[in-house]
């Protein structure tokens, strides 16, 4: 690899610190070395792992139950329900008194 | 004096005293609301006091809901070319710890409703979503559920948790009355 090359893929290179209690950093350390991985990696590797997931499960939602995939399906199809409870938190007016703490 | 809930702007509204006792909410205001409003990524909305500290916020935000499995006793076929149901998640609400029990939340919920109405004007969404939030307090969290509840809002649980939706023609129908 070319000086250049090298520079450049340390540059993006980034760093982590993490401060955590010993039995924590003991019970990682366990984990990673059944996985065969060292600390870094098996950090750096769950992390995005459990990143991904969460970054999948933000923009794409799953509903997970069938009775409510039932009841989305149905509000989907079915008309407007007049809510009483609703109509009277939508009359909610948007400015406060702020001078009353 | 009276304040609205207007558009956050980060040059403007003061977040670092912020707390509203929840760490997500809280953090969420101080360290990612500017970049993600900045981005076009969250639409938040702020009520402040006289001096411009925010009193309590919301967020907004696009979602994608998988209709993949949504099987219709019709047969019929909404989004089924898509298998996607566009939404709107209210994915942050918080009032801060001073100004709570004063009803703010619910005017900050009332705004985020009528706003996610108004929005689809412009762009498609069939319902306002939104995560309860679960704590160690379990009567607090069934009071929060049934609060949502009493509403019209419906579950929709994912595999996190308790999520909640309201369609868009409830909001409308029930505005309308």
């Amino acid at each position: 690899m070319s000086n250049a090359a090298k520079k450049k893929e340390l540059s993006e290179e980034a760093r982590i610190s993490i401060r955590t209690k010993a039995d924590f950093r003991q019970t990682i350390a366990y984990a990673a070395e059944l996985s065969g991985l060292d600390l870094s990696n098996f950090m750096v590797s769950t992390a995005m792992q459990r990143a991904n997931e969460i970054i999948r499960n933000y923009e794409i939602m799953r509903i997970s139950s069938p009775e409510h995939r039932a009841a989305f399906r149905a509000a989907l199809e079915g008309q407007g329900r007049s809510i009483p409870a609703l109509t009277e938190l939508l009359k909610t007016p948007n400015t406060l008194n702020v001078s009353k703490r | 004096m009276f304040q609205s809930v207007e558009q956050f702007d980060a040059s403007r509204h003061k977040r670092s005293n912020f707390q509203s006792g929840t760490f997500n909410v809280d953090n969420f205001l101080k360290l990612n609301a500017k970049k993600l409003n900045a981005a076009h990524a969250a639409a938040i909305f702020v009520l402040a006091d006289d001096t411009n500290h925010i009193i309590g916020f919301y967020s907004l935000c696009a979602i994608t809901i998988d209709a993949s499995e949504l099987n219709s006793a019709k047969g019929s076929n909404l989004f089924g070319r898509f298998n996607a149901v566009p939404a709107t998640l209210l994915s942050m609400i918080g009032v801060d710890k001073q100004w709570q029990g004063k009803g703010i939340g619910k005017m900050l919920l009332a705004d985020a409703l009528r706003r996610s109405l108004a929005a689809t004007k412009q762009v498609g969404s069939f319902c306002v979503v939104l995560d309860v939030l679960q704590d160690a307090d379990a009567t607090a969290n069934a009071k929060r559920l049934s609060l949502y509840l009493s509403f019209g809002f419906q579950r929709c649980d994912t595999e996190k948790g308790v999520r909640l939706f309201l369609s868009m023609k409830d909001i409308k129908a029930s505005a309308l009355t």
